[in-house]
């Protein structure tokens, strides 16, 4: 015996670990099915981070082209101060004063404005969705003009312009000929003189640019003698602080001179703000479909190391220690996590591609980007993936470590899970009756507190009903396995009786599909109830027969009222204009109506009082007057963007805030408010001796007249105000697709493992008669259950979320909690169609399985 | 103390006269409580020699693997005391166990003795290579020599026939010249050639090398191989054989049977 220490050399841990590590690979050669199955739901998880990273990037890379050449030649500019309502036009007088100032090498006089639609020769005009249409005046001054004609000549005097080159290819306009351009002031006429780029690449961003001559332009964009910016050019960079200096002294009050830092500042700002946003949102999806993966990987882990019960058992009794077997769980993990983490960088560009696209079949027209995959996307993309993996893989890997040493002895089965512990249950129940709590706790609440105690109730309920899940698994499969035991007899009852198995197992698969069920059905309860408040609302608001909207946001230029009462059809015309005003010193959002004639185009549906046609008096909403803490004939101090303050007398407190929004002022007053030339909502009422045939034939010649608006009776205006929810909620929903496709993997992944497994007792009931079909069916019946299982908690999670989210929305958005049912109930079987699809893999490999090779497993 | 180093330390414990590798003293092992208790031993006491081969016999449920368990430090006592050499099995700690399997017993299963995704050669020095320790290359030279292993070193289990596999298992046990090798139903999944072969080889391992050897077995043929034969009957320790032959234990196993 003395001998012994002669036979072996001193032990070292780095042999150790060798030899850990070399298991590691070598079980993960050996499992390259189990290994794809996990590996996917992390590809999925870490290629949705890397496309909101890649897709934010990229359009941030582009602002560096864009603003480069948005502010390059302008060394100063001069314009209105940003305050109350939209920036107020200044004079044309202040170039030819600009110009005098010594220093001063160019100027010239802008007033870029939005909602300039040239039309194309087949008479439709050009209209896009998101991106700006701006109408520009042509600026002389090469250096101070991001404009550079490449066709044609640039637009000297009267009814010329000149139009993007992009615009014009896409859409066919061609130099030499004449077209009729929509702006705010109505439709003009003129011919195309050239073509420019804009900038040096024409990065329009999707934009349709438009130049005219300076007067042309005043004339047509609704501001004669008037401009929004002077931009200055000094003879030197030397010169440009002394000339901003000389123009201040002179600038009139309520203007200010810029410089081209501040200018490209502001420009980026707003720029990255938006991106961020977009960004922000997809990244929060990104990481709830991420969490919803652990719980796959979780789940194969557990199934793994359970199937490798003896050969764990085996490690330990020849002296693996507990840490090895841990490390080489966690090894494999890790691997399977970097892996993983690479493909999925990989795919994400490819999701990047897909999401535009799926942007922009929403209508939503995402800049032109590169494809950028910066060292922080690799980083964070390497970083949660694997993280991800390797929390997911703690439990697993610290119950392989308990596998004890004598269990490489006995026989083992595939097991059915012991109960899940009442500790845990308890656990579960108290984080559920504490989110109960907090939520309701938080609702009393408002602002900040309401946010955070609602949002970690919201977390303790979610956590509560994740640790519950396992100890509902028996009953809940009792009772919706019933009829699919009836249904399929014995098919059925294995199916039920196979779900039932390990509880643990069942719920974190049904999990993953209840995380993304949720999120779904609780924006379609929000959504329905926002809809069905919103229809409601508009519908009982609106009396008028015709609504006349900008389909593009540039609103109805004001001259079409006059259009409009020229054809003698309606008794009453009227608008909605909006601005700014200060009310009691708060910035407000204010409507302005014709108060005498508002009562034949909308109902207010006043709480109290009424319009009166006087010049002093406003209406309020309940809600505002409420947070102003004023009653009918109180004053309020109301600040306008132009013209002194006043106190405006409360004479109307309405309900109608869907349309009319928090405060009204009379129409007498908006000089004071806005200077633009154009609605918000044209309505008119037919004279009621026009016939009903007349009238829809006049609806659609008003229509064909004004292709870039929308011409709508009340009831189209309402469904498709309300119908707007359903985009936003079809993006919410595509978002949430990848989720649920990971948890559709998860049931796919989970059944051929469970396949796996269960290879000896399947063999056996294929010995003792049981046909393929009949084992196809079992196995795609227990998809069926567990995802039914997951549909109904997810769904059952979403209308609680849905409920909450609808008690902490303003009343002005949601009032009533409503469920639309049908969606719903179309969800869930949806769920439960596509777990049976994705258990086609699985239900096949079971019944392939070679009897006599399956009972000798 | 460090637990890497005790089981090396054997040059330094006290020699033990009788030369008794294990012994397990009124050790008592009971599962259940009350109407359901089941006492699988029931007070044993047992030395087993120094390079020898014992074999433990028993029928169904007289508690040989959970002796065989017990002693291997695979499972505990409800009471009495395990000695492997000088060491109280039962007052060890789980990392302290886990370094004494690793390097002071070996074992033989029954079935599934191998991790199937390791080669031959793999498999046999997975013990040395978890402790990190470098094999002591000629004696693994000839152990694999004398279960003629040598062109089978890179197949995995799957690609060996059942009695290789085993050899392999028997291999792994002597690679590392455990004190102890526990062998449970060594040969109970084989026919009697690869049978024979495979406790040829647990012969040559002590008459060559001084080997220490414990094996469960229900098979009298395979108990005549040994030096020595205990048998148990319920729990308790009934009879013990010197060189037994295969007829002797037979009559034996049919007396306790009865």
């Amino acid at each position: 015996m003395s001998s012994l220490s002669t036979i072996t050399a001193p032990a070292s841990p780095r042999r150790a670990g060798r030899s850990v590590l070399r298991l590691v690979r070598k079980n993960l050669a050996a499992t390259k099915l189990r290994l794809v199955l996990t590996a996917l739901s992390i590809v999925l998880g870490v290629s949705f981070v890397t496309s909101s990273f890649v897709l934010a990037d990229g359009l941030r890379a582009s602002f560096q082209t864009l603003s480069g050449s948005i502010n390059e030649g302008t060394d100063l500019l001069l314009r209105s101060i940003d305050g109350l309502g939209e920036p107020q036009p200044i004079s044309d007088e202040l170039i030819a004063k600009v110009k005098a100032v010594p220093g001063v090498a160019a100027v010239a006089g802008q007033l870029q404005t939005d909602g300039v639609q040239p039309v194309k020769a087949n008479g439709d005009p050009l209209i896009v969705q998101g991106p700006p249409q701006f109408g520009f005046a042509w600026v002389p001054d090469k250096k101070l003009n991001a404009f550079t004609i490449v066709e044609g000549r640039e637009p000297r005097a009267g009814a010329e312009f000149t139009l993007d080159l992009d615009s014009a290819a896409k859409n066919d306009f061609a130099v030499g000929k004449s077209y009729d351009i929509l702006t705010p002031t109505g439709r003009h006429r003129a011919a195309l003189v050239g073509l420019v780029r804009f900038g040096p690449e024409n990065a329009t961003l999707g934009a349709t640019l438009t130049q005219f001559p300076l007067a042309t332009a005043q004339q047509w964009l609704g501001l004669p003698g008037q401009v929004r910016v002077v931009d200055v050019r000094a003879d030197g960079r030397e010169n440009i602080a002394r000339v901003q200096q000389a123009i201040e002294s002179f600038a009139p009050a309520g203007t200010e001179v810029v410089n081209q830092r501040t200018l490209t500042k502001e420009t980026e700002d707003e720029y990255i703000t938006n991106v961020n946003l977009i960004g922000n949102v997809l990244l929060g999806f990104a990481i709830v479909s991420l969490f919803v993966s652990s719980f796959i990987i979780a789940n194969t882990f557990a199934i793994v190391v359970g199937q490798r019960t003896r050969e764990l058992a085996l490690l330990r009794s020849l002296g693996g220690s507990r840490k090895q077997v841990r490390r080489m769980v966690l090894g494999e993990a890790a691997i399977v996590g970097l892996g993983a983490s690479v493909v999925g960088i990989g795919v994400g560009v490819l999701v990047t591609i897909g999401l535009r696209a799926a942007f922009s079949g929403l209508g939503i027209t995402l800049p032109e980007a590169d494809l950028v995959v910066s060292p922080r996307t690799w980083a964070i993309g390497l970083l949660l993936g694997l993280g991800v993996t390797m929390l997911a893989a703690i439990r697993p890997a610290t119950r392989a470590a308990k596998v004890a040493p004598v269990a490489a002895m006995s026989a083992s089965v595939a097991g059915v899970e012991a109960a899940v512990s009442s500790r845990s249950a308890g656990v579960g129940l108290g984080m559920i009756v504490g989110g109960a709590a907090m939520i309701a706790f938080g609702q009393q609440q408002s602002g900040t507190a309401e946010l955070l105690s609602v949002g970690v109730g919201v977390f303790a309920l979610v956590v509560g009903v994740l640790r519950l899940a396992p100890l509902l698994v028996r009953p809940v499969l009792r009772v919706i396995g019933a009829p699919v035991r009836r249904m399929l007899g014995h098919s059925g009852k294995l199916a039920q009786i196979n779900s039932m198995r390990n509880p643990r197992r069942t719920a974190n698969t049904g999990a993953a599909l209840m995380i993304g069920l949720s999120v779904v059905a609780g924006a379609l309860v929000i959504g329905e109830s926002i809809k069905d408040h919103l229809s409601n609302a508009v519908a009982s608001t609106v009396v008028a027969d015709v609504l006349v909207t900008s389909k593009t946001d540039t609103g109805v230029p004001l001259v079409l009222n006059e259009s409009m009462r020229a054809t003698g059809a309606f008794v009453a015309i009227g608008e909605i204009r909006s601005g700014e005003v200060l009310l009691d010193g708060k910035k407000s959002a204010v409507q302005g109506l014709a108060f005498s004639t508002s009562a034949q185009l909308f109902n207010l549906d006043f709480a109290e009082g009424s319009l009166t046609g006087d010049r002093n008096a406003i209406a309020l909403s309940v809600e505002k007057a409420e947070r102003l803490g004023v009653e009918i004939g109180d004053m309020v101090d109301t600040e306008f963007p132009i013209g002194a303050a006043r106190a405006l007398k409360v004479t109307a407190i309405y309900r109608a805030d869907a349309v009319l929004g928090d405060a009204v002022l009379d129409l007498a007053n908006w000089d004071q408010v806005s200077t633009a030339s154009t609605a918000n909502i044209i309505a008119a009422r037919f004279t009621p001796s026009v016939a009903p045939a007349q009238r829809s034939q006049s609806l659609t010649q008003l229509a064909e007249a004004l292709p870039q608006m929308n011409v709508e009776t009340g009831k189209q205006f309402t469904e498709r105000i309300s119908g707007q929810v359903d985009q936003l909620l079809a993006v919410v929903n595509l978002m949430v697709m990848l989720t649920i496709i990971i948890a559709l993997l998860g049931i796919t992944n989970t059944l051929a493992l469970a396949v796996i497994e269960r290879t000896r007792e399947l063999g056996l009931l294929r010995a003792v008669g049981m046909s393929r079909r009949a084992m196809r069916r079992t196995v795609r019946w227990e998809a069926a259950l567990i995802a039914a299982f997951g549909a109904l908690l997810g769904v059952g999670l979403g209308l609680v979320l849905g409920w909450i989210g609808v008690q902490a929305l303003p009343n002005d958005i949601a009032t009533a909690f409503n469920v639309p049912s049908l969606s719903l109930a179309v969800l869930t079987s949806a769920a439960i169609v596509s777990a049976i699809l994705a258990a086609q893999f699985p239900a096949r490999r079971a019944a392939r399985l070679d009897v006599l090779r399956a009972i000798a497993h | 103390m460090s637990l890497a180093t005790l089981p090396t330390q054997s040059s330094t414990r006290p020699s033990n006269p009788p030369e008794v590798a294990v012994q397990a003293i009124r050790a008592t092992k009971v599962y259940g409580r009350g109407d359901t208790e089941v006492r699988a031993l029931d007070g044993v006491s047992v030395a087993f020699q120094r390079g020898e081969l014992t074999a433990i016999m028993g029928p169904s449920g007289s508690g040989k693997s959970t002796l065989m368990h017990c002693l291997a430090g695979l499972d505990t006592l409800s009471d009495g005391e395990v000695f492997l050499g000088d060491a109280a099995v039962g007052s060890l700690s789980e990392k302290a166990l886990t370094a004494l399997r690793r390097d002071r017993i070996g074992f033989v299963f029954q079935a599934f003795n191998l991790i199937p995704t390791l080669s031959a050669i793999e498999n046999i020095t997975l013990p040395l290579d978890l402790a990190g320790r470098t094999a002591d290359k000629a004696w693994l030279e000839r152990v694999i020599a004398t279960v003629g292993l040598e062109d089978r070193l890179t197949h995995r289990p799957s690609e060996l026939s059942g009695g290789q596999q085993q050899r392999v298992a028997v291999a792994r046990a002597l690679a590392a010249r455990p004190d102890v090798v526990f062998a449970d139903e060594p040969t109970g999944n084989l026919d009697s050639r690869a049978g024979s072969e495979v406790l040829s080889f647990l012969r040559w391992a002590v008459r060559e090398h001084g080997q220490t050897i414990i094996m469960v077995t229900h098979d009298p043929v395979a108990a005549s191989y040994a030096d020595r034969v205990v048998f148990l009957a319920d729990g308790r320790l009934v009879d013990e054989l010197r060189n037994p032959t295969a007829e002797v234990v037979l009559s034996r196993m049919a007396r306790l049977g009865k």
